[in-house]
């Protein structure tokens, strides 16, 4: 499986979620495969909240982890949704 | 460029550049103004926060093009939301199927009381009109009253907010076992209530029916003079009649804690196993003599007969019928 990871630090709403739904919409078809996962790098908690219900209402998997300061939003194929 | 612009045009023809002018930076203000609007009403929609103009500025709006991403995004939620419609439908199939397969009638309530889903089961066990049951409350349906009856399933449950069980819910003349059991929110809240009705009349009229049946053989064993009991494998009485509690002197409080063990005398016991085993390689009958110990100390000497019996498919256990013998042997001297 490919991994596509996203530098988002810096960023805040709505800024993070558009560009989380960008590459949710151009690279749709290796997601919806599973062949790729999406890696969304950010500082901003409120992303971490906002990113992975649009994700998830979209019907992907995702997952959030804690990485120092910033958190890593991975999403994939699936209906699952992990904190 | 003024100057440049009145001396290719005359004054009108300048006010009226100036007047397209003004005009088309409206019309442009009002678009971008549309464009930000909606845009907003899509991102609140997907629960984030309004664009910002230092994020979004007049440009960034148009060559970002939120509008159309947000625009996909709904795209591949409606396709999303197909998916989760069919599996929701063969869901609902496999649950009807369910439903329509056990033998028990399932009502699911809603936190008013109204019946929202229920299958053929309860039609037949309440007699009801399936026709007319969709939104009815369980009260009006089931039990033929406005109002909540006694001992209600749906109100307990709604009090406790647990599962319950009544053992014995009657119902125009039939007995249920209800199992209630309610549904939550994630706030923990009941939102439905699932109730089920197993048709226990049968059962409990069977009950009934051995009640009777032993209280008949109760009665008939405490009626004759002899000493009756039946003790298990282990030396508890499952039963003793009046004349063994008379003779022995042990109420039956007293009886359901003692062992037969404890009134014979422990050279006997080894004689009562062997009996066991007689009876349970196939002998139908035994006799014997004994000495009983009463509860005051005394020590009858009894005889008679012992057999095996089954009670409830468990081990076998004896069934002694005695009598006193000195009793009866002074009546043979006085006789």
């Amino acid at each position: 499986m490919d991994i596509r990871e996203i530098n988002m630090l810096g960023k805040v709403c709505p800024s993070t979620l558009l560009i989380a739904l960008r590459e949710m919409n151009t690279h749709k078809t290796e997601l919806r495969s599973g062949s790729l996962r999406l890696v969304l790098v950010t500082d901003n908690r409120d992303a971490t909240v906002t990113i992975p219900d649009a994700a998830a209402t979209m019907g992907y998997a995702v997952s959030v982890a804690q990485d120092g300061a910033c958190y890593r939003i991975e999403i994939q194929a699936g209906h699952r949704t992990e904190t | 460029m003024k100057s440049f612009i009145k001396k290719i045009f005359s004054e009108s023809d300048t006010d009226h550049l100036m007047a397209e002018n003004s005009m088309l930076r409206q019309r442009q203000f009002r678009q971008q103004e549309y464009i930000r609007q909606k845009t907003n009403q899509l991102l609140v929609l997907l629960g984030t926060l309004p664009l910002r103009p230092e994020d979004f500025d007049d440009e960034a709006l148009l060559e970002e093009d939120p509008i159309g991403t947000v625009t996909e995004s709904f795209a591949q939620i409606l396709e999303h939301e197909k998916v989760l419609r069919d599996d929701l439908q063969v869901a609902h199939d496999e649950i009807q199927a369910i439903l329509a397969s056990v033998g028990i009638g399932i009502l699911v309530l809603d936190s008013a009381m109204r019946i929202q889903m229920y299958n053929q089961k309860v039609l037949e066990q309440f007699s009801l009109d399936g026709a007319s049951l969709q939104g009815q409350t369980c009260c009006q349906a089931v039990c033929g009253s406005p109002v909540m009856p006694a001992n209600c399933a749906f109100e307990k449950i709604l009090d406790t907010r647990r599962p319950i069980r009544l053992d014995d819910w009657v119902r125009a003349g039939r007995h249920f076992e209800v199992a209630g059991t309610p549904i939550k929110n994630r706030f923990g809240d009941v939102t439905h209530v699932v109730l089920a009705y197993t048709d226990i009349t049968s059962r409990v009229e069977a009950v009934r029916e051995l009640r009777q049946r032993e209280k008949i053989y109760r009665d008939l064993f405490d009626s004759v003079d002899d000493i009756v009991q039946c003790v298990t494998a282990d030396g508890a009485f499952l039963f003793v009649n009046q004349a063994w509690r008379e003779l022995l002197g042990y109420s039956p409080d007293e009886t359901s804690g003692l062992r037969f063990w404890n009134i014979i005398t422990p050279d006997r016991r080894s004689r009562i196993l062997e009996l066991m085993e007689g009876l349970q390689r196939g002998k139908r009958r035994e006799t014997l003599d004994l000495v009983l110990f009463s509860k005051d100390g005394r020590e009858i000497a009894v005889a008679g007969s012992v057999r095996s019996c089954h009670v409830g498919g468990k081990s076998p256990a004896l069934l002694f019928m005695l009598h006193n013998a000195e009793e009866a042997a002074k009546g043979v001297v006085e006789g």
